[in-house]
């Protein structure tokens, strides 16, 4: 499967599983991620990493480009003092290695996993 | 083993991370949940502005309601019947306030260790003590046992308020739950009287009495008494004397008498135990104003009145401005106190109302006997012990584990506290059950000023003065409140051991000050004496405020014959100053006195130089006000040195009428500075102060000619969140007004104007509002602080008054809401 075909998928998935449950269970998908990704698919962590924080990016710009996101994203970086796109980048951040630490689980699961080329 | 290492490695990794991200550190929130992006904090701006319509359940509603948002976002609430705009007030003011409701309820329940944990003790251990609650608590009880109507209203608010918390999913929480990692409480309909309680301990809550000892151990009984003055020595009461003119009674003040050691007593120090500092502590950043003229004085032949009340100002505001309109019943506009089931600052169709505080004397404390100084289980009364009530508070944490606990007395007159002198216990009005809400309630529904003056016969506490318009014209005004009757004038501390100490009861209405429709034709209070000692005698209270706006307001007042609306708006961020205009004549001559010392010669004249570029108004654009504050700040500073305890703090803020009195007596034995062999006098301290202002004033600001002097660069206010958390804040707030204008403002931003009011009483009816915030509570929402530049600017915005949903044409409206008793087809 194209990788940007994987990509995208993946990345609904987190958006989805986001929206349904909430920011702990990104490292739920990221472990099945991990395990299905462990027979073959290169790279199966940073790709998990990296949808999962596309995921949490398109979920925050889909409410931060309006009037209200960016005023709330004043008052929160103004609250923790600090710039308002360090608190953009930690929230993806966080995103990111919840994705990236549960494929990396979920590739250690499978009981003999295929050598990752990474 | 490597291999098991490596297998575990990342599973523990992830175990980590996610237990990192859950934990909440102190009072710190979790950040994975914080942080989630649909459902942490983020989500807040998906809720920031409600739909352009939408339908919503109340269940106990007995109708539908319809609820129409103007574009200043004000509900206008239709509804068949009062019970139904009251559920409708608490779920719209629940909508867009929730967390600050629930914020107040529990400050005054003295429970919020339960939100913010040990941080918030001190402040729960204070508002126990005062056992404000508890109060409230049997004052519910006392009015379901009446069956009042109020206690209907109260349970009709709590229905609107549990709807709206009832029907929010976790992810619409407000900001403030989710770093608190709170969720809301439901609210009970005695939680709007503990708002009402706290609102008595902002306003009528007062230490004086604990202050005297410790004063007059400084400067004998004589003097101490004098400085805590009966009667303020500059006269122009709220009820008209008949003189036209204010009037200055100057009599020398008893000089202090220095022969005791200075010692330092809790009362004179901000006191731990009864709480929070109240606004009856200090002179300069409270400045409610009132007033109303008859159609004779007004442009337009119709009634005219302004309201402006001052408290803390935070972010949400303590005002929600709201519309409640029940066919042929109410139709009441106004300023909500949140909480409050009915409009407490506004207008209906006939009168139009407003408050200032009345500072009356509500508190008094006795010296106990008790019979055990460690516990005491009973005091003596008249020679009899009577016992002592215990109780045990317990405090705690988020996790409801107890981090403290208190043993509190309470005597047959109040709570019993430990000082070091031993054990006093305290009566003040508030800690009693009052009709105050239902006060509240009924003059709402007033149709002139007679009807609304009975129906505030009810209004026990805090004391206010309560100021009444009318569309026929009349106007007048009240101290409202209870007003003990004391067995002598006043004493400081009560003899606890005799029931001879004990109040006779009140002053009955109609013995409170008062005025109908005077001759003048108008109408105003500032928080000054309410009465003149020479036309009544009367023991009100004492350490009345300085009356520097009720100066300005009645000269403004006298002086124009045909006063507007649009005049009244002007009033109330008038630059004009009579502090100012009294005390800068003074400064100037000083600095014509001479010392020998040519250094400081000229430094007092170029002072003097630089203020009389000043006008005397504190404009945002002017640059000498600051010079003129520092010099009066220095001439406090040389004044009071004889206020000074042991460890050089002031332990007394005398009335500035008190300095203005001292002015007029030049060789006063108060001016003199201990310090120094020689005897100075007034003149000396003056300008010695012209000196010292002036390089004060350049080492802040830089040189007169820098522009760092102008007034609104150096005075900028923040006005704070309620829970004090930057970004949450409004900043860089400048104001036009200094300490006693008509718009004064504490430095840091904490006190000033929070409810502007013009109403013309027409007919039509017609009126003008604002406050430093916005309606709603959500920060992402447009409407959070979209009022603060045209409050900060004096502005007002003209309201909208509709009788029916269909007046407010749509281009006007933000959003409506149908309120239904249950959804159909569900």
């Amino acid at each position: 499967m194209n990788r940007v075909i994987r990509l995208t998928i993946l990345t609904v998935a987190f958006v989805l599983i986001t929206i349904a449950v909430g920011w702990w269970a990104v490292a739920l998908v990221g472990v099945l991620w991990g395990w299905l990704a462990a027979t073959g698919i290169r790279y199966p962590r940073v790709l998990g990493a990296a949808a999962a924080g596309l995921a949490w990016l398109a979920i925050l710009t889909s409410g931060a480009l309006s009037e209200e996101g960016r005023a709330l994203l004043t008052t929160v970086s103004g609250m923790f003092s600090v710039p308002g796109a360090l608190v953009v980048i930690s929230t993806v951040g966080i995103g990111a290695l919840l994705g990236f630490l549960g494929s990396w689980v979920g590739s250690w699961l499978r009981p003999d996993p295929a050598p990752t080329l990474e | 083993m490597i291999s098991t290492f490596r297998r575990l490695l990342p599973a523990g990794l992830l175990a980590a991370c996610l237990l990192v991200l859950n934990q909440q550190w102190g009072t710190l929130p979790a950040i994975g949940p914080l942080l989630d992006p649909y459902h942490g904090i983020w989500s807040v701006a998906r809720s920031a502005n409600w739909p352009a319509s939408g339908t919503a359940t109340i269940p106990a509603l007995s109708d539908s309601v319809v609820v129409v948002y103007d574009d200043r976002a004000v509900p206008h609430i239709f509804s068949n019947t009062v019970a139904d705009a009251q559920r409708a007030l608490g779920y719209v003011v629940a909508r867009d306030r929730l967390f600050q409701l629930e914020l107040q309820a529990r400050a005054t329940a003295g429970r919020l260790t339960e939100w913010a944990g040990a941080a918030a003790l001190e402040l729960d251990r204070s508002s126990r003590r005062l056992a404000l609650a508890a109060t409230a608590d049997e004052e519910y009880r006392t009015l379901v046992a009446e069956d009042a109507p109020v206690v209907n209203a109260l349970a009709a608010f709590a229905e609107g308020v549990n709807a709206w918390i009832d029907q929010l999913d976790r992810r619409d929480y407000p900001i403030e739950y989710r770093l608190l990692n709170a969720k809301p409480e439901r609210w009970r309909p005695v939680y709007s009287l503990y708002l009402l309680k706290r609102m008595s301990l902002t306003l009528s809550f007062s230490r004086h009495d604990r202050q005297y000892p410790a004063l007059a151990s400084l400067v004998g009984a004589e003097a101490a008494r004098a400085l805590i003055t009966r009667n303020n020595p500059i006269q122009e009461p709220v009820a008209p004397n008949g003189t036209g003119k204010p009037r200055y009674d100057f009599d020398q003040l008893p000089p202090p008498r220095l022969t005791q050691t200075a010692r330092s007593v809790n009362g004179a120090a901000p006191s731990p135990l009864w709480g929070n500092e109240s606004m009856n502590e200090v002179e300069f950043p409270v400045g409610s104003n009132n007033w109303a003229v008859a159609p004779t004085r007004s442009a337009n032949g119709s009634a005219l009145l302004a309201g402006d009340p001052h408290l803390g100002l935070t972010l949400p505001s303590i005002w929600y401005e709201a519309h409640q309109v029940v066919r042929d019943t109410l139709d009441s506009y106004g300023a909500t106190l949140i909480g409050t089931p009915a409009i407490v600052v506004g207008f209906n169709r006939h009168v139009a109302w407003t408050f200032t505080n009345n500072s009356a004397d509500v508190v008094d404390y006795y010296r106990e006997t008790v019979d055990s100084v460690l516990t005491p289980q009973a005091t003596l009364l008249d020679g009899e012990w009577r016992p002592v009530q215990q109780r045990i508070e317990e405090f705690r944490d988020q996790r409801q584990h107890l981090i403290h606990s208190d043993t509190l007395f309470r005597s047959h007159r109040g709570p019993l506290i430990r000082d070091d002198d031993g054990w006093l216990s305290l009566r003040w009005t508030a800690l009693e059950p009052s009709r105050t809400s239902q006060a509240i309630l009924d003059m709402n529904l007033a149709r002139d000023i007679h009807e609304w003056l009975l129906a505030t016969e009810g209004f026990e506490v805090p004391s206010q003065n309560g100021l009444v318009a009318d569309r026929d014209g009349n106007i007048a005004v009240r101290s409202l409140g209870r007003v003990p009757v004391r067995p002598a004038d006043y004493q400081f501390i009560w003899d606890g051991r005799t029931s001879a100490s004990d109040w006779r009861g009140d002053y009955a209405v109609e013995q409170l000050p008062s005025s109908i429709n005077p001759a003048r034709g108008f109408l105003a209070s500032a928080n000054q004496q309410p009465v003149d000692p020479l036309v009544d005698s009367t023991y009100w209270g004492r350490r009345w405020p300085t009356p520097w706006r009720a100066l300005r307001i009645m000269a403004n007042l006298r002086r124009d014959s045909a006063v507007t609306a649009e005049t009244m708006r002007q009033w109330q961020t008038d630059p004009g100053s009579a502090r100012a205009d009294y005390f800068l004549p003074y400064l100037l001559s000083a600095a014509r006195h001479t010392t020998g010392n040519r250094a400081t010669d000229s430094a007092a004249v170029r002072a003097a130089e630089l203020l009389r570029e000043w006008d005397g108004r504190y404009t945002k654009e002017n640059e000498y006000a600051v010079l003129f504050e520092a010099v009066m700040s220095e001439i406090g500073a040389g004044l009071w040195d004889e206020l000074l305890d042991e460890r050089g703090s002031r332990i007394f803020y005398p009335a500035e009428a008190t300095v203005a009195q001292l002015m007029a007596d030049p060789s006063s034995p108060w001016w003199d500075d201990r310090s120094t062999a020689l005897q100075e006098e007034r003149d000396d301290i003056i300008h010695a102060s012209l000196v010292s202002g002036l390089d004060a004033t350049r080492d802040q600001y830089g040189e007169p000619s820098g522009g760092g002097w102008r007034w609104d660069r150096v005075r900028r206010f923040t006005i704070p969140h309620l829970l004090r958390l930057p970004g949450l804040d409004a900043s860089g707030v400048a104001n036009q007004g200094g300490p006693s204008t008509l718009s004064p403002m504490a430095m840091r931003g904490t006190h000033g104007a929070s409810w502007r009011m013009v109403v013309d009483l027409g007919p039509p009816i017609r009126a003008w509002t604002t406050y430093p915030g916005g309606q709603s509570g959500n920060p992402a929402s447009r409407f959070y602080r979209n009022r603060i530049g045209d409050w900060s600017a004096g502005t007002l915005q003209p309201v909208a008054i509709p009788g029916a949903p269909e007046d407010i044409p749509e281009e006007s409206t933000s959003a409506r809401l149908l309120l239904i008793p249950r959804l159909a087809n569900r």
